[in-house]
């Protein structure tokens, strides 16, 4: 049998979580499918199920007027798309996962939580810079996305915690370039993703980030290599791009999976990249 | 074939039965819900050999919800699947395990939940055994025996003159194998049926299947009771292509059986893991061919070895054989052939009926090895399939002679005729662009497969509408939109007052299964036949109420009209009633049968099918260097069809068809390991979305077929055999190295330009 609780409030739920040492669940999308043994069989849950999905708190959604973003964490993808203003990386990335179906009910918390490697939505956000708020026993905390990510599966949160709200502090427009590569044109998971943001006032870099999708155990963002990039004109970043790769060549570490196979991932990263720092960066 | 211009049989029609399935209103076996409805649940193998040592029910029985649990000894009947020979299928396991999709014991609970928990729960003691995984393995000396009988499922082999002889004098011969992977139906619904006792001694069993006639014998054989006392009801079916025959009478059986010991209604609905770990798949192959040309091209022999893994079980395979036999030298005109086909037992899901049967498969080995052959002899690959076209009064690799609606030469001369889409600009050199050609032929209907007969009945009302009935089943593919035009046509009625019935066991004439590309052949002429029948009736009718001779009266749109003086009508709804009060009969059951197939079973010489449907393809592509991504840019389908009955269906047959051939071709592959399916689901199994729809454009070739109604032949499976093979050949052409295996995906694109194989595009600059 499965015990699952459902908590009125986040104080509830926080409380259930620690107590039960359950696992949350809001759409459900990712974990159902984990969770099954077998085909046909039913998921089998170690643990006591806290649903969180209609706590206020997870779905609520704020926009300042200086441009930041705070996201609840069980907020429907197909409900964030209806956003006016939304980033562009954000609603790109969201737009090819899974089915209208999968994002009527699937969540940018649980997307993110679930941590696979090739979880469309952590490019986007790393580029972002977006930062996870965290509730549990002792408060509130903050921590970037890139640390709460701590390996497939795996993320920084501790016994009795619980992602409330994705934090996205204002971003200047920027050129986006999106390549994901999946099983099939719509409704696929990733083989691959590569997601470049840049940003060019006369002919030259003044931001660029850029970050790959299921190419090693957690989301590729160099800070070193972008950093880089900035200041120097287009044509220098694009008749330098091989230093560039050769950097990311040293992240990019994918595995071969039913899906793909190392090699074609590796490759098609690095082609993907060399893409955006020669072709995409001109005007 | 009636002398006047046809009225509706031609013309694009909507699908009579589309507005419900595209506005949800249609319901499928699965929508059901009957007051005392249990939920049956097998519990599988889970490992792919082994011996059976005992299945305990205690601790499933002990879940709260589990009604009743059945291994083997529960079924009174034989515990038998299989619709052929060698019989070798049970329903529920009894001592060997041959796959781990096995079914080896069947919960029923109150709830699907509580059956998945009873399940879980049975204590199931299976021994292992080393699985056999390979063909090779299978063959190989000393090889463990999968079934009694050895590892050899059916051989035969095809003989025409004295292949090794003339290609030993052949001055140009070619040699290559190929391989193609398992493929799943990956139908949008999977199995589902549906047993309700009936509480006269009867049971109905409602099912989402391909060939109620099946279900029907089987289950009846399995509960040990006449076949009169099972009604089969066929559901709206979600897609089957072939899929819908063993594994429908597999939880037919188990929810037929569930249900008399349970005097409740059993629901059986398959998810998706089930469905492709525990159904048939497509054939996977291995082809090896030798074909011998003359300088100018023309193919003097083929000599072709084809190995069929077949799985655990026979299922269709002796049937799949015989077509990839017959098929495998192509739609040409070859003096010396020599062709042995073999299905080998393995220890992995069994493989079956899918849409083109055998000949997907010999396509793509045969057709990429035409192009190999126009290279060695630097010749136009179009051109060469053209000087060896089969015209009619030749003979095909059996021997027999079409005299006429052999239209491959005119479907080749459509695609020449077309000109190649525009290369765009490409200083990135990014882009590698490639165009293949296809031809193909596939035999109509079910030939030398057995008996080709099926029997419709035409009952017209008082009010002149009229009701079809057959035993051919709808599944998705427009059957029941050409069979209401058919009688439209010769009733001269208005499409819209024609109903195609449900196929239910009670009230349709077996008309063997729905397969073969036959419905609208032989399930047409059938029709046609049943309506010629009830319009002569009428038109005695009629003949008395204008007082004239019925010769000078026809109908259309609704009416009797005379001849002579087309003014002169009468409503045929005041025909059809005066009929009824005069005793005319208004109902008339008219039976096709196709001429039948005469052959020697040891070299496959003689007359085999009654027509073929012939196939030209030809597709353009371009193909990414940096990510391996193919974007097809045009696909061109020539077929000759005989005859066009709806244009609309016609297309649809042909880009559904295409599609299919794509995925396999391009993207789904079955993974395995140890035996065990890796990738049942579709997140991980790539079958094509709506998204991945390539641009098909139809065309169309009308050599008239003299077995069909109006000359019309099939076209359900042929676009799947030539749109595999065409791709392939696009992507050989476009990186300049031949693929021999099946599916060719991005990944295998890309390590070609890396490796260096590919002779273009590769990766000379990094």
């Amino acid at each position: 049998m499965v015990t699952a609780y459902r908590p009125a409030t986040l104080q509830e739920a926080l409380s259930m979580l620690k107590e039960t040492d359950g696992i949350p669940l809001s759409g459900g999308t990712d974990l159902m499918v984990r969770l099954r043994a077998a085909p046909g069989t039913p998921a089998r849950f170690s643990r006591p199920l806290v649903y969180v999905g209609s706590l206020p708190e997870l779905l609520a959604v704020e926009h300042s007027e200086g441009g930041s973003w705070s996201i609840g964490a069980g907020v429907p993808l197909s409900d964030l798309l209806k956003l006016k203003g939304l980033p562009e990386a954000l609603g790109a990335a969201i737009r090819e996962i899974g089915s209208p179906a999968i994002r009527n009910t699937a969540t940018l918390g649980g997307n993110i939580c679930n941590a696979s490697p090739a979880a469309d939505s952590l490019p986007a956000l790393l580029c972002l810079n977006a930062s996870a708020r965290i509730a549990g026993p002792g408060g509130e905390r903050l921590q970037s996305l890139e640390d709460f990510i701590t390996g497939p599966g795996k993320t920084a949160l501790k016994s009795g915690e619980l992602l409330v709200s994705i934090l996205i502090p204002p971003a200047p427009p920027m050129k986006l370039f999106y390549r994901k590569i999946g099983t099939r044109r719509a409704n696929a998971l990733s083989k691959l993703s590569v997601l470049g943001m840049v940003k060019i006032e006369n002919d030259t870099v003044k931001d660029l980030r850029l970050a790959v999708g299921a190419a090693a155990p957690k989301v590729v963002r160099i800070p070193e290599a972008e950093k880089s990039c900035i200041g120097r004109s287009v044509s220098q970043v694009a008749a330098d791009h091989h230093t560039l790769l050769s950097m990311y060549r040293e992240k990019v570490r994918p595995i071969t999976d039913q899906r793909s196979t190392a090699g074609y991932r590796e490759r098609t990263a690095l082609r993907l990249i060399e893409e955006f720092l020669t072709k995409e960066l001109s005007p | 074939m009636t002398g006047k211009e046809l009225r509706i049989v031609g013309r694009r029609v909507r699908k009579v039965d589309g507005i419900e399935l595209v506005t949800g209103q249609a319901k499928f076996t699965a929508d059901m819900k009957l007051p005392g409805m249990l939920y049956g649940f097998a519990r599988r193998a889970g490992q792919p050999a082994g011996k059976l040592e005992g299945v305990k029910k205690d601790e499933a029985l002990k879940i709260p919800g589990v009604v009743d649990v059945l291994t083997a000894e529960d079924l009174p009947g034989p515990n038998l699947i299989g619709v052929l020979p060698p019989f070798d299928q049970p329903v529920l396991a009894t001592g060997d395990i041959r796959y781990a999709g096995e079914s080896v014991a069947f919960v029923v609970a109150e709830t699907r939940e509580a059956a998945k928990r009873g399940a879980a729960a049975l204590d199931v003691r299976i021994t292992e055994v080393p699985p056999i995984l390979t063909v090779d393995e299978a063959l190989g000396d000393g090889a463990r025996k999968i079934h009694e009988n050895g590892n050899i499922t059916f051989s035969r082999k095809l003989i025409k003159g004295d292949a090794d002889k003339a290609l030993a004098e052949a001055p140009v011969v070619v040699e290559n194998t190929y391989e193609t992977s398992f493929q799943d139906h990956a139908y949008l619904e999977p199995e589902t049926d549906l047993a309700v006792p009936g509480g006269d001694g009867r049971i109905t069993v409602y099912a989402s299947c391909q060939s109620p006639f099946h279900l029907r014998g089987l289950i009846a054989a399995n509960l040990s009771v006449p076949a009169g006392r099972v009604k089969v009801v066929q559901s709206n079916t979600g897609g089957s292509f072939g899929g819908k025959d063993d594994v429908a009478v597999e939880i037919g059986i188990l929810a037929a059986a569930a249900a008399l010991r349970t005097g409740r209604p059993v629901l059986v609905a398959h998810e998706r893991g089930e469905s492709m770990v525990g159904s048939n798949l497509r054939h996977a192959s291995r082809i090896t061919i030798t074909t011998g040309a003359t300088k100018e091209g023309k193919i003097v022999a083929r000599k072709i070895k084809i190995i069929l893994d077949g799985g655990a079980y026979a299922s269709e395979s002796p049937f799949v054989v015989m077509k990839a036999l017959i098929h495998a030298a192509g739609p040409y005109l070859i003096p010396h052939v020599f062709v042995e086909s073999t299905a080998v037992y393995t220890n992995k899901t069994y493989a079956g009926a899918f849409r083109g049967f055998g000949v997907p498969q010999v396509t793509f080995a045969s057709e990429s090895q035409m192009d190999e052959l126009a290279a060695k002899l630097g010749m136009n690959p179009l051109t060469l399939r053209k000087i060896n076209a089969l015209r009619p009064g030749d003979a095909t690799a059996t021997g027999q002679v079409f005299k006429q609606s052999v239209g491959l030469l005119q479907a080749i001369e459509i695609l020449e005729k077309e000109r190649l889409p525009e290369k765009p600009e490409d200083p990135s050199d990014r882009y590698l662009y490639g165009t293949g050609h296809s031809c193909m032929l596939q035999g109509i209907s079910n030939g030398a497969e057995g008996v080709d007969v099926v029997g419709a009945t035409v009952q017209v009302s008082q009010d002149g509408s009229a009701l079809v009935g057959l035993g051919l089943t709808e599944l998705g593919q427009g059957s029941r939109t050409v069979y209401a035009q058919i009688a439209a046509e010769e009733l001269g009625i208005p499409l819209e007052t024609v109903t195609v019935r449900q196929v239910d066991t009670d009230s349709v004439h077996d008309s063997g299964p729905t397969v073969a590309s036959r419905s609208t052949t032989v399930g047409g002429m059938a029709v046609l036949k049943a309506a010629r029948e009830v319009k002569e009736s009428l038109l005695d009718m009629a003949a008395l109420m204008l007082q004239t001779d019925k010769k000078e009266i026809y109908f259309q749109d609704g009416f009797a009209i005379l001849s002579k003086n087309p003014d002169a009508r009468i409503p045929l709804r005041e025909v059809a009633t005066a009929a009824y009060w005069t005793g005319h009969p208004l109902m008339h059951l008219a039976f096709s049968k196709a001429p039948e197939a005469k052959y020697d079973h040891d070299t496959h010489q003689g007359s085999i099918y009654i027509a073929y449907n012939f196939g030209a393809h030809r597709m353009s592509i371009r193909i990414d260097r940096w990510t391996g991504e193919v974007r097809v840019l045009e696909h061109l389908a020539a077929h000759d069809v005989g005859k066009v009955i709806n244009p609309v269906g016609l297309e649809g047959q042909v880009e559904g068809g295409s599609l299919i051939g794509y995925g396999y071709a391009h993207m789904e592959k079955i993974e395995e390991s140890r035996g065990i399916i890796r990738n049942a689901n579709f997140a991980d199994y790539a079958v094509p979305s709506i998204k991945d729809r390539i641009p098909t454009r139809t065309l169309v070739v009308e050599e008239a077929n003299p077995t069909g109604p109006y000359g019309a032949k099939g076209v359900g499976e042929p676009p799947v055999a030539a749109t595999a093979a065409c791709f392939a050949n696009a992507v050989s052409d476009a990186l300049g190295v031949r693929f021999t295996r099946l599916p060719v995906t991005r990944q295998d694109i890309l390590r070609a330009l890396q490796s260096g194989a590919a002779t273009h595009g590769g990766d000379k600059n990094g």
